[in-house]
């Protein structure tokens, strides 16, 4: 391999341009900044991002007078919406069933989910501040509403590092659409482009961009070996330049990611249990594709990675909502059903899967969508966005299990009890990490960004 | 960068000193509860409800609700009040315990005595480096007399000398070349350039390639981009949609056209916040462009949310936006910091940030020609004229024409109507009653149209009032200032016929020519009414919107709109219920001028509006047409049979007709006339009308032809200057007191005194040789780019947060100097590069590597990575597949990954064009240049980040832009010819590193490219052998950086 070894000694002497610094970051942060705050509870997070927004009230918060007052106005002041097409109070198509011993509500969409209902931390008090998809879907990655900022992946990558160095440590799993408002949501902002995420795509030809080479190794071997002779020279008149050293390291890494993704990426090892457990041979092919992204959730979670996020699939019928596919303004019955069953068998196999492992403790998973939807109706058969209150659950280490945290009003309108903001959410992830979110700064442009801004507590009500 | 990150001891501790007997009671008793009870939210790192509660002065000051406390009174104190529950419940965590509480009422009883403390302190005015006065110090004296080339380098080697350094020898003179030609350029040097250089042993011929580097357009290229930086560069808005902003490339080239040219940076400032309204506008005459129109473009540059709820909270996001751009951009200041609260560190108030607010939020978000005023008047001296000509001719001819009433018509019978009803005799009824039944029904009809829009409706604008048109705003060369009279026509250009019709009184955007560019805009007001209704026609797509809270892209829905397609006056009515208690403008444009364009765009650039007037009401109805054209058949004795009727048709058109040729129609007769010109039943054809009206409408159309379309750019526009009010906490539900328009307190600003948003006293305030940072950030961001490092490292923030100079009297020097040589960016270019201290090797010496290791005293040049853009453009440059074409419309991207709206999928190569003419799209960034750390378009990035990561491999080695180009390169090279392998690997060296390879290089190359050994003549005809060389050679590290 080219280059030689990059000594600590010689990356520390060298320091003398304020260029190396993100290089010289990784090896400075082994000893000191990228130590948990305190003795983590988990290692890894996977965020199950259902873009476009589930209708909690259809899902995880059962609302009785929905039903009884089928079709009234809403009794309470509602507030502008994005589509101005506010009609009647509108019941769920769905029944709802109590599940494990804690008898958690959970509707038709999700039976399989609701089967692990003793192993899910519920949260009927989320709230977020956007009306629409693109700064919604900002505001959950990053805590703010548009570009610039850095993804919740990239804050805890920066914060804690990578424990594998040939896998980049925040992966997007882009089987499904770009969330609306564009990858800019997964990058990381002001901190350094390290940390953003790699999307890997599990049905492309190619898994990671310029993964691939385009040459037999034999030759890709020659020519690094060309390149290695031309970089000793130039790093020998470089002096022990640490950009330079780092320059060349990096080839050895990328070299090894050559191979590290492709085997990340081949399931040919799973057994055909496993894969059904993950619904992969499932008749359809979004609960499929989305049940692949599960098992490489997994499969990431063992080699260390810290982020994970999938992407919903969209639907064939509204092809023109594949950045948001549950995003029903109409159909609501027909799109959500469609979007559950491709991620309610996956979802709750993965679930398994890591608890057969022994990772469900160290890791978590997020549920979650930008925001809910209204218990009224939008026309006929949807709902509109509903921000103001909204389930989403957690399940894994460090959290209650077969709990329920938080409520909204008797018509899922507006988060009434333990109110809970995107701050409040990521804070008590971090906590998770053992990570103190009030001590995980960046300086840009004159302040300490946080993650958490200038709010957030941790949940303690919710931690296990 | 690690996490720990300490914060400077940002506050004074407490002090304990001076105690007297009473703050012993307060130490023992109070400041404990507090602290532990109370600092959390109202103390140093929160202020909630704008309280602090960790000084005697901020409780006396207190917050939103009030003093804290008022000493000797507890009853009257607002804390007792919410320590015992009795109003605000405190604290958060649960009531204090009785003797808690007791001990905080002897406190204030006695006074409320605290000890002798250093309240809580930011930087002051005062007290910030970068806000005091620009000195203009002497470049100090040195022991070695002899290094210094320039000034500059007096004052490096006199800091480096106190250090007892030495500077570094001067650099190969090949590695100096390129480090000038990509610092001055972006590009690498060319073989020839390099030769010419080297083979010139004279003095002057460093000072020679600096000229011709200075001189060349790619230097403009160059240094846009590091501008484009600073203003967030993009060419669409990001959130949902990622709508284009349309026509933002016009600004890119407008920055190229301006380094190139060394425009004065203090002009380049004006024109940034206020080139629309410089009394004298700068014109570029060989392009006949207003280069200072397009100026304001940056400030359009923003992200906006998708048709948001809250439109106001919408503003909020951009104008603290555009506010943080322009403070950190041109001033080094973090004005942003201070939206929810005073700024934390540095001399800036909350207040400071909502009187720029105001200044900014009262101007405009549109789209303006950016033509030279000749060219946007083309012709009008003479169509004017040609216009009376045919008003003349054309009512001559009508009024010698008799029409045939009972033609049949496709759209409507209008004032024939009543023709149609009594044309043919009934047997059992006469003529008169007939006539006088019908007669009742339509003065019946007409008198119901009148009560109806005099009760339901508020008139609130009649523009066909002088006076009223003037209260609004007015974009556009060719938009009279003053009504058109009924009678108002155009000549059309596309068909036989010749005027469209004849219009009623109003406001025209195209009187002369439908590719006129014009924005029409009412005053802002409070939106109090259900509806609002407009009498307006159009064409083409042409756009009628209500603007609510300056939220540029409202296109329908929660924000009402209309496509204007019909070219008579009808009212249109937005419903704005949904709006009650915004801020909003009324605003009418043709299609290019929308900041939104709309689907079926007119090929040939033409579209028109007009308009009438507004009105205000509840209903969900429009008012009433109530100009009705057969109403002036009910003049005058009654017609007692259908000759009779048929003969005042005649009479009252004819009248019309003379009223028109005299200018004095009224609007009925207008309405009238317009009926039977645009039904066809008067000649208004090339074929009906004499030669010579024939040829007149020719010569108008043939001058109307030679009007260029407008060339258009991103602006703000003026609009009704107000007042902002803060934004408690940040939270722009909860308005405070209004804050006159000003720029910073801290450098001495007062409110404008204009009726203007207060631009162009911003642009003065900022563009001043008084101001102390204008010109001390601007010849900092050079030194960056040249050096890799700003004197003060932290480019964007010369705040207390911010680094310190390391070279403060230099900073100075330089300031003063770029002033005094009219604010030249190329003088100052040329001070730097040719100083000795730019051309020193990058080999530090021992001592200065243990000594310095930062380098901040500069005893060495320091090694940097080539910019996303230097990189790319180096690609094409070394395979020879650059395209030197200037400026137009952005490229699109070529993306190898997933992306959002990210349009069409443009060339691999793109285009062979430069990487400033890439488009940049917020939602779907070239992944190509994002990986080398082209900055994401959200604020201003004066400092880019150089990163070091393994996906940059792998873009080099697998990304099939790279290895195109190593073909493309492969290709020439063997086209070249060369006589022998080794001379073609020194070629393809010099091409690609600008320096002769080594003995045991070219040993390699030829070892890489024969592995058998077998380096023969077919060997150069090998092109997939020359393409995997030229493919390593983009893989070398040193290809990526400058030494």
């Amino acid at each position: 391999m080219p280059g030689r070894p990059l000594s600590r000694r010689a990356m520390l002497a060298g320091a003398s341009t304020g260029f190396g610094l993100t290089a010289f970051a990784g090896l400075a942060a082994e000893s000191n900044g990228r130590k948990p705050h305190f003795a983590p509870k988990i290692k890894s997070v996977i965020f199950c991002f259902m873009s476009g927004g589930v209708s909690h009230v259809d899902s995880f918060d059962p609302k009785p007078r929905l039903t009884r007052d089928a079709g009234k106005p809403m009794p309470m002041p509602v507030k502008p919406t994005m589509f101005n097409d506010v009609k009647g109070i509108m019941p769920s198509p769905w029944n709802f069933k109590n599940y494990g011993q804690a008898g958690m509500a959970v509707s038709e969409l999700f039976p399989h989910i609701g089967g692990c209902a003793d192993d899910l931390c519920l949260i009927r008090s989320m709230t977020s501040t956007a009306n629409e998809h693109a700064q919604g879907n900002y505001i959950i990655h990053t805590g703010q509403p548009f570009l610039g900022f850095p993804n919740a992946g990239a804050w805890i990558n920066y914060g804690l590092g990578s424990e594998n160095q040939n896998l980049p440590g925040f992966v997007v799993l882009a089987s499904g659409g770009v969330p609306l408002g564009g990858i800019g949501m997964y990058g990381s902002g002001f901190l350094p482009a390290e940390h953003q995420a790699s999307l890997l795509y599990p049905e492309a030809p190619e898994a990671l961009s310029n993964i691939k080479p385009k040459e037999s190794d034999r030759e890709q071997l020659r020519r690094l070996a060309f390149v290695g002779a031309v970089d000793k020279q130039y790093a020998a008149r470089a002096g022990a330049d640490p950009q330079v050293e780092t320059a060349i390291r990096n080839y050895e890494t990328a070299y090894r990611m050559q191979t590290a993704v492709p085997e990340l990426m081949e399931l040919k090892g799973e057994t055909a249990a496993t894969k059904q457990l993950y619904g992969m041979n499932s008749a359809n092919p979004a609960t499929a594709a989305y049940g692949k992204q599960c098992l490489l959730a997994r499969r990431l979670v063992e080699r260390g990675v810290r982020f994970i996020e999938l992407t919903c699939l969209m639907r064939p019928a509204d092809p023109g909502q594949s950045g948001n596919p549950w995003d029903q303004h109409t159909v609501l019955k027909e799109g959500h059903t469609e979007m559950a069953l491709q991620v309610d068998q996956p979802i709750a196999g993965l679930i398994q899967d890591l608890k057969s492992r022994g990772l469900f403790d160290q890791t978590l998973i997020v549920w979650a969508g930008e925001f809910g939807r209204t218990p009224f109706a939008q026309g006929s058969n949807g709902r509109d966005h509903n921000p103001f209150g909204f389930s989403i659950w957690l399940a894994g280490g460090g959290v209650k299990r077969g709990f329920t945290y938080g409520a909204t009003d008797e018509f899922g309108y507006y988060a009434v009890e333990n109110k809970m903001t995107v701050y409040d959410l990521w804070a008590t992830v971090l906590h998770l990490l053992g990570v103190d979110h009030e001590r995980l700064t960046y300086r840009f442009s004159g302040r300490d960004y946080r993650l958490s801004d200038v709010h957030g507590r941790v949940v303690k009500d919710i931690l296990a | 960068m690690s996490t720990a990150r300490h914060l400077l001891p940002l506050f004074l501790a407490l002090s304990a000193m001076a105690q007297t007997p009473g703050t012993e009671f307060f130490e023992k008793n109070v400041r404990p509860v507090l602290a532990r009870n109370c600092h959390g939210c109202h103390g140093p790192s929160k202020e909630h409800a704008g309280l602090r509660l960790d000084s005697r002065s901020a409780m006396l000051k207190g917050g939103e609700n009030g003093p804290a406390i008022t000493p000797g009174q507890p009853a009257a104190s607002l804390l007792m009040k919410a320590l015992r529950h009795e109003g605000p419940k405190m604290p958060l965590g649960g009531k204090l315990t009785a003797p808690e509480i007791e001990a905080f009422h002897t406190w204030i009883a006695s006074g409320a005595p605290w000890p002798a403390e250093a309240a809580p302190v930011r930087a002051t005015a005062s007290s910030l480096w970068a806000l005091k006065p620009v000195a203009n110090p002497l470049p100090p004296s040195v022991r070695q007399t002899d290094w210094p080339r320039t000034p500059v380098d007096a004052f490096i080697l006199s800091a480096l000398e106190r250090a007892n350094l030495s500077p570094a020898p001067v650099a190969s003179r090949a590695a100096l070349l390129r480090r000038l030609t990509f610092d001055l350029t972006g590009l690498p040097t060319k073989p020839e350039e390099l030769a010419a250089f080297l083979s010139d042993t004279s003095p002057t011929a460093y000072g020679k390639a600096v000229e011709r580097l200075l001189q060349s357009p790619r230097f403009g290229e160059h240094w846009a981009r590091h501008w484009m930086d600073l203003v967030r560069y993009s060419e669409s808005h990001g959130s949902q949609g990622d709508f284009d902003l349309p026509y933002a490339w016009r600004y890119r080239d407008y920055l190229i056209r301006a380094f190139n040219q060394d425009v004065p940076y203090d002009q380049l400032i004006r024109e940034h916040l206020a080139g629309d309204l410089l009394p004298t506008p700068r014109i570029n005459q060989n392009e006949h462009i207003n280069e200072s129109a397009i100026g304001t473009a940056h400030f359009r540059m923003v992200e906006y949310g998708y048709v948001p709820v809250d439109a106001l909270e919408d503003q909020f996001k951009v104008v603290d936006n555009q506010i943080d751009v322009i403070s950190k951009a041109f001033q080094g200041l973090t004005v942003s910091c201070a939206r929810c609260h005073d700024h934390k560190f540095d001399p800036i108030s909350q207040k400071d940030f909502y009187a720029l607010y105001g200044i900014l939020a009262s101007s405009r978000h549109g789209q303006r020609a950016i033509d030279s005023p000749d060219r946007l008047r083309l012709h009008t001296a003479e169509l004017t004229p040609l216009r009376h000509q045919l008003r003349s001719e054309l009512g001559r001819l009508w009024l010698q024409s008799t029409p045939n009433l009972s033609a049949e018509l496709k759209s409507g019978y209008g004032p024939l109507a009543l023709w149609r009803q009594l044309k043919d005799p009934v047997a059992v009824e006469a003529f008169s009653e007939r006539w006088e039944r019908a007669a009742a029904a339509l003065r019946k009809d007409i008198d119901a149209y009148r009560q109806f829009n005099a009760k339901s409706f508020r008139r609130v604008w009649d523009l066909r009032q002088t006076s009223d048109l003037n209260a609004w705003f007015r974009d556009g060369a060719n938009l009279s200032h003053t009504p058109a009279s009924p009678g108002e026509f155009y000549v059309l250009t596309e068909t036989d016929r010749l005027v469209n019709g004849v219009y009623p009184a109003g406001v025209y955007s195209h009187l002369l020519s439908r590719k006129h560019s014009a924005t029409l805009h009412s005053p802002r007001f409070k939106i109090e009414s259900d509806s609002i209704s407009i009498r307006v026609l159009g064409g083409n797509v042409a756009s009628a919107r209500l603007v609510v809270e300056n939220y540029a892209l409202g296109s329908g829905g929660i924000f009402p709109a209309a496509n204007l397609n019909d070219d008579s006056m009808r009212w249109v009515r937005f419903d704005t219920k949904y709006r009650h208690g915004s801020y909003a403008y009324i605003e009418l444009t043709p299609h290019n001028d929308r900041s939104r364009p709309a689907g079926g765009a007119p090929a040939d650039g033409r579209s028109h509006f007009g308009i009438s007037e507004v009105v205000f009401h509840d209903g969900s109805e429009p008012p009433k047409e109530e100009v009705v054209p057969a109403e002036l058949l009910l003049e005058g004795p009654a017609p007692v049979s259908a000759e009779e009727l048929a003969a005042k048709y005649q009479t009252v058109l004819r009248r019309a007709v003379e009223a028109w040729m005299a200018g004095s129609l009224t609007e009925t007769q207008a309405a009238f006339l317009d009926f039977f010109v645009r039904n066809a039943l008067l000649p208004n054809s090339t074929k009906q009308v004499p030669a010579a009206v024939a040829a007149l409408v020719e010569q108008y159309r043939g001058l109307e032809a030679e009007i260029p379309v407008p060339r258009r750019a991103p602006a703000l526009l003026t609009g009704t200057a107000f007042d902002q009010p803060v934004f408690l906490r940040g939270n722009h539900m909860r308005p405070g007191p209004a804050v006159p328009r000003r720029y910073l307190e801290a450098l001495g600003a007062q409110p404008c005194d204009s009726p203007q948003s207060g631009r162009l006293e911003l642009a003065h305030a900022i563009a001043s040789p008084a101001n102390p940072l204008t010109a001390r950030v601007m010849v900092n961001r050079l030194w960056h780019h040249l050096f890799g490092r700003g004197l003060v490292g932290t480019v964007d923030n010369f705040g207390r947060n911010g680094e310190t100079p390391t070279h403060p009297e230099l900073l100075d020097y330089l300031a003063t100097r770029f002033v005094a040589e009219g604010w030249s960016i190329k003088s100052m270019i040329r001070l730097m590069v040719t100083s000795n201290a730019y051309q020193l090797s990058s080999a530090p010496s021992g001592e200065a590597a243990k000594l310095d290791s930062g380098n901040s005293l500069l005893q060495h040049a320091r090694r940097r990575r080539l910019t996303a853009e230097a990189i790319r453009d180096s690609i094409l440059a070394v395979s020879g597949e650059l395209d030197g074409k200037l400026y137009g419309p952005g490229i699109d991207v070529y993306y190898t990954g997933k992306t959002e709206g990210g349009g069409k999928v443009g060339p691999l190569d793109g285009a062979g064009r430069r990487s400033v003419y890439q488009r940049i799209k917020r939602n779907a960034q070239n992944p190509f240049l994002e990986v080398f750390d082209s900055p994401k378009p959200a604020s201003t990035r004066g400092q880019r980040d150089a990163t070091n990561v393994p996906a940059q491999s792998l873009t080099m080695l697998n990304d099939p832009f790279v290895i195109d180009q190593a073909s493309k390169w492969a290709g020439r090279v063997i086209a070249d010819g060369g006589v022998s392998v080794p001379d073609r690997i020194e070629r393809m060296f010099l091409r690609a590193l600008g320096r002769w390879p080594t003995a045991d290089e070219v040993a390699a190359a030829i070892h890489y490219l024969a592995p058998s050994g077998t380096a023969g003549e077919e060997l150069l005809g090998n092109r997939r052998a020359w393409q995997d060389l030229a493919h390593a050679i983009f893989n070398c590290k040193e290809f990526l950086y400058l030494e």
